[in-house]
């Protein structure tokens, strides 16, 4: 890893060649050289959205396929004299103006409805609008025979008789060739231009997706320059240089670059959710060239003037590549638990954005030093020896997390608490129309049409039956009436079509307008011979041709998710009551929709569960330690707590934009974690103490920290200048998130820190303690080579020259030491001679009872150059809460040596009493160093 | 000339005279040849036709047409239904008139004639692709409106003139035009592609080549189809047991021997 990591600032120019070439290949992904036609699209549609249970959507394929489209484009016209006769042959006009375009299937209108007339023997099959009427009266007339209509009334003509529909079916296009077609544009022009004075309102699904993907190309080409732009504001004010903000600038941009280059490489378009991808690679790409840019700043200060320039640049890397390596793996986790969503959509934005954070990572550690390897030094170092408000900030801050620790942790467990319990609150939503907001035109020309025609949305109730022309029978039609009326009267819907209508009005025409004959034809015989009469296109969109499966147009008003799901479960509960020979399906796109809230918020439990516990595994290894990788977690987790606190709280749903938030400040959160334990760690141990280390850890990571957070912030925030509802809800939060992530960083994971000596993985790596310290260091006995380690991180390790002094006989003894390398003479005072007593050499325990005691017994020299670990009661103390296997061998070890000290000692006292005036060398192997 | 001339070519999809004509034949003498292949004073014939839904599913329906001129040179059509046995005994009866036909229909589980006035021309016939206007049309190839000769086309390795054929404003008609191919030996339309608004093609009529049969001096196609390419469903009709010119009795053609009949 660090000869990666030293390979920017030794080649510089060979790696910077290397970033461009491949810079430029991404860039032919985007954007095709040949023909400059740009090959990374905007698609639109929805169908990514839609959940992927198989069984649903083949079902609703078959029903769509059978019986046409359940997704028509709405176009409504109203006023209060709708009408009159000009405003009448105005529908008309339209009409044929919009079934004359290439796209359109047919349109259902006035102009086309066909309304059957019976007058004594005579039958009139005709459009409602096929002879347009002049007298008052009978225009008066008209208007009550559409209201009259059971098919038509309340739909096509509102019940106030002033509003009426246009629905226009399209031909089989997809979502992207009926958006790229402009069919929407056209469609608003022809009505616009035959409106009049009426009101014009539209909506409909084709529509809103219309409305959606323009949005979402407007919002991508306003919202990543506008964050950029903050994002540049924000390092100006950081590093007060050009360069300083350029450079990182530089970096996001080819790391946007690679990133779009490789989903334009692989054939994929930018949707609906990855259109927040460029966002969140620009807002990460500023956090780890922050870092990297304010580590060399950083290293410029210390070092001063005529620092050599690569020197610096490799000091920093090796400083901040680690951290930004394991942040990088930790962000990556969170995303990568965003690869199993039940969504396609969202699966999809997970791959891209692990991508997408893998080059940011690699950039941020090649592109950034190499180019900071070949510009001049920084001119003068910023803030250089002079402490920043910020610092002056930390200061204080860093004192009172420390001396309100425990307040700290007790508050953030109640906030723990209380946000798990909002979180039952949180609802779960989807729908094309809920992603604008209410203000907007889309949403109120939905509103409008909605409440006056009955409902916009529409589903299928589809039957099915295995006996031949099962639908002429009179007991099945009875069964699909008794239905139908249930179905009317239940409040979410605005009207229920079937064919049941059709032969009901068919048998009434029959019987020259009997009402008592508006009624189902009595015999199966009766029903083939109307159905045969009424032959039409609008009667196939009910029935198909052997009369064994039947359709039931359903108009709601109804969009929300919960609403819609729990009308679905009320109707297949009643359905449960048809004969079993009827098998009846409730299908249409807004239900499949609606199936994605259960997949999403399953996602969102399985995602959030995976990215926690991948990331709990990553901060265990990474600091040794279980407990530890709990308590590290515990600050990244409780800004998860909050967000759904918020969700809950606000009443802000989750939806397929939301519910990536959760894993996204996940990610992004733990490096701040990482970081500021990273530093803790080194300065713990160099102060040997956690109390100064606490603020000199948070007077460093404080910059990089809160300038990334702001940075983050800001840039999400952007977003919620967007038109759409969905990103807007997006923006609002991630910075709420990320803010209070924030405030936890600086608070609570200080608060953590305060009580724990860190022993992080690559101090264990890094740790040198010879050849086989676990079995040629006695304290180290049968302990493993990765547990000698800890054990000795857990001490402080220092070295001594020669001929220094390390403690003399009557010293307070707090700690004992272990001799790593080197030789320690140990000896004492008697009667104005120095008597020597031993030599101790590697693997040895100096003082082993001075812990306990309290007091020297003896001095303590080194005869080379030593390293010495000191093990305080402290420390001991600290590895017995931490490590208690480990502990308790070591207290084994101890126990054994000073119990073969003593054992020793006694075979001396034994022999001076033989000859008192004889000292004995004593030999290192008998472990006589009990003195010390 | 109406729908009585419409169904009349459903019942037989015709062309001209037997000779056929020129290759270098105008435009008149070829609808001189659709008009002179049509029976002089009568015809009879059964109708077995498949019709299928988008999913591909069919039904069958088989029917009896008596088709007579007049005196007064205006045509009477009767059409009725013999399978399935729930339809068994439908009938519709078209009388034509100068200005527009009179329509009735007869459902016996009904039990009573009803006039019907089906100002819809574009409405769809018992069900199958075929709607009103596509008979009249197919009829009369050369209807109201605009004719005009397309280049010679070849269908199933057979010369056929090309007539394009746009109908008139006051027709109200689905179409923007139809090109019909006329079999240059028969006269026998073979195929007539009908094309919506900015002339997309809508619907196909497809006569089988080798179907191609004669009753006395009329050709005709005993199998053709109507293909609906938007809503990708279609209708096959197979023509058996044709009559030329036999006698029918003129009472056949009346709303009382609908009654009597059934």
């Amino acid at each position: 890893m660090s000869r990666f990591l030293a390979i920017a600032s030794k080649y510089p120019v060979a790696v910077l060649t290397v970033v461009f070439l491949l810079t430029a290949i991404a860039l032919c992904g985007i954007v095709d050289p040949k023909t400059g036609a740009v090959r990374l699209e905007i698609d639109p549609s929805a169908d990514r959205l839609l959940t992927e249970d198989h069984d649903a959507r083949e079902v609703y394929d078959r029903i769509r396929n059978l019986f046409g489209s359940d997704e028509p484009l709405v176009l409504a016209l109203a006023g209060a004299e709708l009408f009159r006769a000009e405003n009448l042959e105005r529908i008309v006009r339209l009409t044929e103006q919009l079934e004359a375009l290439p796209e359109v299937h047919h349109v259902l209108s006035l102009a086309t409805a066909t309304n059957i007339k019976a007058e004594d023997d005579l039958i009139e099959i005709a459009p409602f609008l096929d002879e347009i009427p002049r007298s008052p009266a009978e225009l008066a007339d008209l208007r009550a025979t559409v209201l009259a209509n059971p098919i038509y009334g309340g739909s096509l003509l509102s019940k106030d008789g002033q509003s009426t529909a246009l629905l226009v079916y399209f031909n089989r296009l997809s979502d992207k060739e009926l958006i790229r077609s402009g069919i929407d544009r056209r469609i608003r022009a022809l009505a616009d231009q035959e409106r009049g004075d009426l009101e014009l309102w539209m909506s409909g699904a084709p529509h809103v997706k219309s409305r959606t993907s323009e949005a979402l190309q407007r919002n991508f080409a306003r919202i990543v320059p506008g964050i950029a732009c903050i994002i540049g504001l924000m390092l100006v004010a950081a590093f007060r240089s050009f360069r300083g903000a350029l450079l990182p600038l530089s970096t996001i941009a080819i790391s946007l670059a690679w990133t779009l280059g490789a989903m334009g490489w692989f054939g994929h378009s930018l949707n609906l959710v990855t259109t927040i991808v460029p966002p969140l690679i620009v807002t990460l790409g500023f956090a780890y060239s922050m870092h990297v840019v304010s580590e060399y700043y950083d290293a410029a200060r210390h070092a001063g003037p005529g620092a050599d320039r690569r020197e610096l640049v490799a000091q920093s890397i090796r400083d901040v590549g680690l951290p930004i390596a394991i942040t990088g793996i930790t962000t990556i986790a969170g995303f990568l638990s965003l690869t199993v969503n039940p969504l396609a959509a969202i699966r999809e934005f997970g791959r891209f954005a692990v991508l997408g954070i893998t080059f940011t990572a690699i950039v941020s550690l090649t592109f950034t030093p190499a180019m900071l390897a070949l510009l001049p030094s920084p001119k003068r170092g910023v803030g250089a020896h002079r402490e920043t408000p910020l610092q002056r900030f930390a200061n204080r801050l860093s004192d009172f997390d420390f001396k309100n620790r425990g307040i700290i942790i007790g508050v953030s467990v109640a906030i723990l608490i209380l946000m798990a319990a909002a979180t039952t609150e949180v609802r779960v939503s989807t729908g094309y129309i809920n992603g604008w907001k209410e203000s907007s035109d889309v949403r109120r020309d939905y509103n409008e049409i909605n409440e006056r025609l009955g409902g916009v949305n529409t589903f299928y109730v589809a039957f099915e039956s295995p006996v031949a022309e099962a639908f002429a029978e009179p007991a099945n039609l009875r069964e699909l009436r008794d239905f139908q009326h249930w179905l009317r009267a239940q409040p979410e819907i605005g009207g229920a079509t079937s064919i049941v209508d059709y032969a009901m009005l068919i048998n009434q025409s029959l019987h020259a307008g009997n009402p008592d004959h508006f009624a189902i034809p009595a015999t199966k015989r009766l029903a083939m011979q109307l159905y045969l009469f009424g032959a039409s296109d609008d009667l196939d969109r009910l029935v198909d041709s052997r009369y064994q499966k039947t359709n039931l147009l359903v108009r709601t008003r109804i969009q929300d998710s919960e609403r819609l799901a729990t009308l679905i479960t009320r109707i297949e509960e009643r359905l449960k009551g048809l004969p079993p020979h009827i098998d009846s399906n409730v299908t249409g796109s807004i239900v499949l929709l609606n199936r994605t809230v259960d997949d999403i918020a399953r996602g969102q439990v399985q995602s959030i569960a995976i990215a926690i516990g991948i990331i709990y595994l990553v901060l265990s290894a990474m600091f040794t330690s279980f407990r530890i990788g709990l308590v590290a977690l515990f600050p990244n987790v409780l800004p998860i707590a909050i967000y759904f606190g918020a969700l809950g709280l606000s009443g802000v749903t989750l939806n397929p934009a939301t519910s990536l938030i959760a894993c996204m400040a996940l990610g992004v959160a733990v490096d701040d974690t990482i970081h500021y334990f990273a530093r803790f760690n080194r300065d713990a141990k160099r102060a040997a103490r956690e109390m100064p280390a606490t603020r000199s850890a948070l007077r460093v990571v404080i910059r990089p920290v809160t300038y990334t957070t702001a940075g983050l912030c800001l840039g999400f925030l952007v977003l919620t200048t967007s038109e759409l509802r969905s990103h807007a809800e997006f923006g609002m939060l991630a910075a709420l998130t990320l803010g209070a992530a924030w405030l936890i960083d600086v608070t609570l994971t200080p608060a953590l820190c305060a009580s724990v000596r860190i022993v992080t993985l690559w101090d264990v790596l890094r740790l040198d303690l010879g050849r086989d310290p676990h079995s040629t260091i006695e304290l180290f006995q049968d302990l493993g080579p990765r547990q000698a380690r800890v054990v000795a991180l857990m001490g402080s390790l220092k070295r001594y020259p020669g001929g220094e002094k390390l403690f003399s006989e009557g010293d307070d003894a707090h700690d004992i030491a272990v001799v790593i390398d080197g030789e320690v003479g140990i000896s004492f005072v008697r009667d104005g001679s120095r008597v020597q007593m031993s030599k101790i050499a590697r693997g040895k325990v100096v003082g082993p009872s001075a812990m306990a005691s309290g007091r020297r017994t003896a001095d303590a020299d080194a005869l080379t150059d030593i390293r010495l670990l000191h093990i305080t009661a402290e420390d001991m103390v600290r590895l017995r809460h931490r490590y208690p296997r480990i502990a308790a061998q070591v207290y084994r070890n101890l126990n054994r040596v000073q119990g073969q000290r003593i054992a020793t000692l006694m075979d001396r006292i034994g022999d001076r009493w033989r000859d008192p005036f004889e000292f004995l060398p004593i030999d290192p192997s008998d472990g006589d160093s009990n003195r010390g | 000339m109406g729908r009585a001339r419409a169904w009349f070519a459903l019942l037989l999809s015709l062309a001209v005279a037997s000779p056929g004509v020129a290759s270098e034949a105008t435009l008149e003498e070829i609808k001189q040849c659709v008009h002179e292949n049509a029976p002089r004073k009568t015809t009879i014939q059964r109708l077995n036709a498949n019709i299928f839904d988008r999913a591909g599913n069919d039904r069958r329906l088989v029917a009896k047409g008596y088709w007579k001129r007049f005196e007064d040179g205006l045509f009477r059509l009767l059409i009725r239904v013999e399978a399935p046995a729930d339809l068994r005994g439908a009938a519709y009866l078209i009388l034509e008139q100068e200005e527009r036909s009179d329509m009735f229909v007869y459902l016996p589980a009904v039990g009573r004639v009803r006039r019907v006035n089906a100002r819809s021309v574009s409405g769809s016939l018992f069900g199958t692709d075929f709607s009103y206007e596509d008979i009249d049309h197919l009829q009369r190839v050369s209807g109201s409106g605009t004719q005009e000769m397309g280049a010679m086309a070849m269908i199933d390795g057979r010369k056929a003139h090309v007539l394009i054929n746009r109908p008139s404003e006051e027709y109200g008609s689905a179409y923007s035009k139809i090109d019909f191919y006329v079999d240059q030996e028969t006269c026998v339309v073979l195929r007539a592609d009908f094309f919506g608004e900015g002339d997309q093609l809508t619907k196909q009529m497809v006569a089988k080549t080798e179907s191609l049969d004669r009753a006395g001096h009329t050709w005709y196609a005993r199998e053709i189809s109507m293909t609906d390419l938007k809503d990708q469903t279609h209708t096959e009709v197979l023509a058996e047991d044709v009559e030329v010119d036999v006698k029918i009795p003129r009472k056949m053609f009346s709303t009382s021997a609908l009654l009597r009949r059934n």
